[in-house]
């Protein structure tokens, strides 16, 4: 699995949110609560963790799609499921 | 997405260009007026994109033979038919029925002045059969009669049930907490109604089956709220006005019928829990009833629901996204639709004590849940919401390499 930092990740979420929500990436704020987000509900949230799952080549808990809410802490579980399969990312 | 084509048949054997006709209601229409002669030709030949609506077909361009030979494709079942001819004043002829035909009509019908109102009616009646995701040609074909009679026969009748036995020294503060919740957590039957009515406006099937699920449901409040009256406790119609608002109808019909399919499993395994955890007789026979009745509406829920999955995998996948959503997070309690959608509701609150009841209960209901799914997904892996998850990634990757 390729090294990818936590800031990558940060970039990959808000753009993955931002096609799905179907809003500029520039309104995806590290740390705003995705359910404030125009459009963002569950369905929504699945979806965006599909993506993100299929993009990395990993899997996230269930949790992770209904407790995380915001990007920052999305991408920081993302990484930490990266760095358990295998690649540490870079900080 | 192209426009609509209507064609007028004649029994000239000359070929018209295709004309474009402006509709108020639909904007812009295709006209075309194939030869009499190149009719069959003319019908194999059609661009497959191309969505035929209607066909006008002279009376002195044998009518018959041209109705069969569009009728005979598959691709033109929906198209709108009119004979135009002089005289309409008799009866419908046995085969225009028979190959439902739309209407005979005068020839002023196509005439220049007369032909846009001609041609707007057809492209309703067209676009009502084309959004009907399960239209079928003949009225008892379709699910709802294939249901009905399973829905008559299985009803429970209020004779079962005599307010007059109810035995007061075996009931406890508890038990009548339960049931108060119960009663109000059963209001939520009305604006689901509402919803289904509205979610569904163009659809026949599945809404006449919402109108009988429905009035079932609504009798799971009233006989709960009249045993109530009955131990002397009012139940307020609050309950059932603002505390039971319109919420956002569905995007996808298949993921709203799969929210109804755990809804009412997880309902009927609380009332069964109900059931078995009380002594007195007619509320034990009543929780039984209304476990019956939800049970059998999951069933229901999910034959609707499967019959949209098989015609397209778009329902498919929000149908498992639905599900996945539901059975995999607890986090705030069990999920229903009567705890869920409602800013005034305390029915999330009233679910999660009657779950205290029976822990498992609701253990029991999701894996009920999970053999519907494993049915509908055509997979009998899929064990946890885990494994949906996982299944959902699957098509997902398999859509996208296609």
């Amino acid at each position: 699995m390729p090294r990818t930092s936590v800031t990558d990740i940060e970039q990959t979420v808000r753009r993955f949110v931002a096609e799905k929500l179907s809003i500029e990436a520039e309104a995806v704020d590290l740390d705003t609560d995705l359910r404030s987000l125009p459009r963002f509900d569950s369905i929504h949230a699945l979806q965006i963790v599909l993506e993100i799952e299929q993009h990395y080549d990993i899997e996230v808990e269930n949790r992770v799609v209904f407790e995380t809410s915001t990007v920052r802490d999305f991408a920081a579980a993302i990484a930490t499921v990266i760095a358990e399969a295998g690649a540490e990312p870079l900080s | 997405m192209p426009s609509p084509t209507v064609t007028l048949l004649t029994p000239t054997t000359v070929v018209s260009p295709a004309e474009r006709l402006t509709v108020p209601t639909f904007g812009d229409v295709v006209v075309d007026r194939p030869a009499h002669a190149d009719w069959q030709r003319y019908l194999h030949e059609l661009d497959p994109t191309t969505e035929l609506a209607a066909v006008w077909i002279s009376a002195d361009a044998e009518p018959l033979p041209a109705v069969r030979a569009l009728r005979s494709l598959t691709r033109f079942d929906r198209t709108r038919v009119y004979v135009v001819g002089p005289d309409t004043a008799g009866p419908v002829p046995g085969w225009a029925e028979a190959l439902d035909v739309e209407d005979i009509v005068r020839p002023a019908a196509v005439a220049p002045e007369g032909l846009t109102t001609s041609v707007e009616l057809a492209l309703r009646a067209h676009r009502a059969l084309m959004t009907d995701d399960l239209y079928t040609d003949f009225y008892l074909d379709m699910t709802f009669n294939k249901i009905f009679d399973w829905f008559e026969t299985t009803r429970w009748d209020w004779k079962e049930v005599d307010l007059d036995r109810i035995e007061h020294g075996m009931l406890d503060e508890r038990t009548v907490d339960f049931l108060t919740e119960a009663a109000v957590i059963e209001f939520g039957t009305l604006p689901g109604a509402h919803n289904f009515l509205r979610e569904w406006q163009d659809e026949v099937s599945f809404s006449s089956w919402a109108l009988q699920w429905g009035a079932e449901e609504s009798r799971h409040s009233l006989v709960q709220a009249r045993y109530l009256d009955q131990i002397g406790v009012k139940l307020r119609s609050k309950h059932a006005l603002y505390k039971r608002e319109p919420y956002p109808q569905g995007d996808v019909r298949s993921a709203t019928l799969m929210m109804n399919v755990i809804s009412e499993s997880r309902a009927s395994a609380l009332y069964k829990a109900l059931a078995a955890h009380i002594s007195e007789p007619v509320i034990r026979k009543i929780w039984r009833l209304l476990a019956r009745d939800e049970a059998r509406h999951c069933r229901a829920f999910s034959v609707f629901m499967r019959e949209l999955c098989d015609s397209n995998p778009a329902h498919q996948t929000a149908a498992l996204s639905m599900a996945y959503i539901w059975l995999a997070d607890r986090g705030n309690g069990v999920k229903h639709p009567a705890g869920m959608f409602y800013p005034h509701s305390t029915s999330a609150a009233g679910i999660r004590r009657i779950e205290t009841i029976q822990q498992d209960s609701v253990d029991a209901a999701d894996a009920k849940v999970m053999s519907i799914v494993r049915l509908l997904a055509d997979d009998d892996s899929l064990e946890t919401p885990r494994d949906i998850k996982a299944k959902l990634r699957d098509l997902a990757r398999r859509s996208g390499a296609r």
